[in-house]
């Protein structure tokens, strides 16, 4: 894993708040246009992040860990990322740090119902009865919010009744023989993600997309999201619906997420101009014209459009 | 040329130094085989023969040719297409190779068979989805179709039209490059001795300066739009150049290309600003012959020789 220290001076310039790591100029990144499983090789998050899942599908759990922390350099705040090294340490046979990486997993995305279900039988596992009923209770209020017929109903019962049975047992721990120090989760193949399936989901997305159906769109991406990552064209997706529902502030952190991937990533870099355009932000949209112009060698419809959005001082589509 | 607009010299200089610490990282890229654009639209079984040769390119000999030639330009450009096409870097000839078919052509999630895509799919356009996964074969332009060409029909300029702006969410071309378009469609003709010729430096070379000659062309018509997309077809000729050498042994010649796209950036960059005398800088600009002559030497060792590609693309 390549890292770049940028000073703060031009971090800021360039919406870096942290190392970032770049790769391949070659395909630039478009934001669309191509199968994610097909780009992910050009950058190295998202490289990393499907190496991971399939070193946890050899039960490489040492591997795993390593390259979802690696993920983590650049994108610590990626709910999967948290919750697939959070499978990876409990393989190794680290609870502790197992809880701590679904701990983060459902800070960013209260609703991942598996992570819930990993945190409250890691925290019984542990002894942490309380921390377990959190859990569970938290998923019990959501499954009555939620109601019978919803679609995450089976989910969250199967989820509450696990944590139950481990908080049931919790001296179990104790009284039996410590677990193998390398041993996979129960269900764990059920919970990786398939690069085919995060394909589809991708495709679907930029369908839902050109349908204006932003909100559909952003279900989708974020299931394309499990397979691949924070892989830059995702965030970026995730980052134009979210501008069209008027989300802007939602927007911007996935513009700046996925330039933290890749700082030269041309989606990225259009949509976050585009949106600049639409603060009244003309300054700073010219910067990102800039760095397209430098980076699109041999030009790119990215720059082409973010020029047309500048010169009309708005969407050329009215 | 000044085309910096309003940033400031203090911005400028941060952006610069930013930029050599972005390639700086760049440098140090995932290890991959270099990849050709087209293979991101062609099956793996299609790819060295789609990659190495085409089919024979046959143009009535009648008609406006510099019309023509606005035409041919914007037909393999994928700036004029929008959305989705253009950044996957397609253009008309990606399923149209030399205006006929392309029997190896397969996108995910807009071809059935491989040869065949749904002009109706979501995935390309944001107008004219229906909901239903509709491929169909991609047909030869040399043949006649259901869209008549007759000089005297508006169908084909209707038909033009709708595709670049609704089936690929294009841009509205300028006149140049529809009237352009138009001729160049009416120009196809099926070939006297069909077959397939081989995909070589020479042609792509007289691609950047035909398309270069058709910018300054569109430029005479007044037609500052159509002028830029010329120029956009012939930097993007000068990649499909610089992928073929991006071989160890070939940084020169690459470095050379990317210095004469910067020079066209800056072209188009000028109309932009109507620049004063920018169609006669325009119409002298050549390709330098140092790196003409740099670019024939290394074609043997280049991707433009097919054992190369050919060991090239077993790496997968």
């Amino acid at each position: 894993m390549r890292q770049l220290h940028l000073s703060a001076g031009l971090a800021a310039l360039l919406f870096i708040g942290m190392p970032a790591i770049a790769s391949d100029t070659g395909g630039g990144g478009g934001g669309g246009g191509m199968s994610p499983s097909a780009s992910a090789g050009n950058y190295d998050a998202a490289a990393e992040y499907r190496k991971g899942i399939a070193a946890l599908q050899n039960n490489d759990f040492k591997g795993a860990l390593k390259a979802f922390r690696n993920v983590l350099t650049v994108a610590p705040n990626d709910a999967n990322t948290n919750f697939l090294a959070g499978l990876a340490a409990a393989g190794t046979g680290d609870d502790k740090a197992a809880s701590s990486y679904f701990q983060k997993a459902v800070r960013y995305n209260a609703n991942m119902i598996p992570a819930r279900r990993q945190l409250g039988l890691t925290r019984a596992k542990l002894g942490d009865t309380a921390g377990a009923a959190a859990q569970r209770d938290w998923l019990q209020g959501k499954l009555t919010a939620c109601g019978e017929g919803c679609a995450d109903a089976d989910a969250l019962k199967a989820a509450i009744a696990d944590i139950d049975a481990a908080i049931a047992a919790p001296a179990a721990t104790e009284a039996a023989p410590a677990a193998p120090a390398t041993a996979a989760p129960p269900g764990l193949g059920l919970m990786l993600p398939d690069a085919a399936r995060g394909d589809l989901d991708y495709l679907e997305a930029v369908s839902l997309i050109n349908e204006h159906r932003y909100a559909d769109a952003i279900v989708s991406l974020e299931a394309a999201r499990l397979s691949f990552g924070p892989h830059p064209d995702i965030l970026t997706y995730l980052g134009f619906a979210n501008r069209k529902l008027g989300r802007y502030d939602v927007a911007e952190g996935y513009y700046r997420a996925a330039l933290r991937v890749y700082p030269l990533h041309r989606g990225a870099l259009e949509y976050y101009g585009e949106l600049k355009v639409e603060r009244g932000d003309l300054r700073g949209a010219r910067a990102n014209l800039a760095l397209l112009d430098r980076s699109c060698t041999f030009g790119c419809y990215e720059a082409e459009e973010l020029r047309r959005w500048i010169a009309l001082g708005h969407s050329p589509q009215g | 040329m000044d085309r910096a607009g309003p940033l400031t010299p203090r911005l400028k200089g941060a952006l610069s130094a930013a930029f050599l610490l972005l390639l700086a990282a760049a440098a140090f890229a995932r290890a991959d085989r270099p990849r050709l654009r087209a293979e991101r639209w062609l099956t793996a079984e299609a790819r060295l023969d789609a990659l190495s040769t085409r089919p024979r390119e046959c143009l009535a000999s009648s008609g406006d040719r510099a019309l023509v030639a606005i035409g041919r330009t914007a037909f393999r450009t994928p700036a004029l297409l929008g959305g989705q096409a253009a950044k996957a870097g397609m253009s008309c000839a990606s399923c149209h190779r030399n205006g006929r078919g392309n029997p190896g052509f397969f996108f995910p999630g807009l071809s059935g068979p491989p040869g065949t895509a749904d002009v109706t799919s979501s995935l390309m356009s944001s107008h004219r989805g229906n909901g239903v996964a509709d491929p169909r074969p991609i047909p030869d332009l040399a043949l006649p179709g259901k869209i008549s060409r007759a000089p005297g029909s508006p169908a084909l300029g209707i038909f033009v039209h709708g595709l670049v702006t609704e089936e690929f969410d294009g841009a509205e071309p300028g006149p140049a490059a529809t009237s352009g378009l138009l001729a160049y469609l009416r120009a196809i003709r099926p070939c006297a001795a069909e077959g397939a010729e081989a995909v070589t430096l020479e042609q792509a070379l007289g691609d950047v300066e035909a398309a270069v000659a058709a910018s300054a062309h569109a430029l005479g018509l007044g037609d500052r739009g159509s002028a830029r997309l010329m120029l956009a077809g012939a930097r993007s000729a000068l990649g499909d150049i610089d992928e073929r050498y991006a071989l160890t042994g070939l940084e020169a010649a690459r470095k050379g290309l990317r210095e004469a796209d910067r020079q066209l950036l800056d072209l188009q960059l000028a109309i932009d600003a109507g620049a004063a005398g920018i169609g006669k800088r325009i119409a002298v600009w050549r390709l330098p012959a140092r790196l003409a002559a740099l670019l024939r030497r290394g074609e043997p060792q280049s991707l433009y020789n097919r054992d190369r590609l050919a060991r090239l693309l077993v790496q997968d």
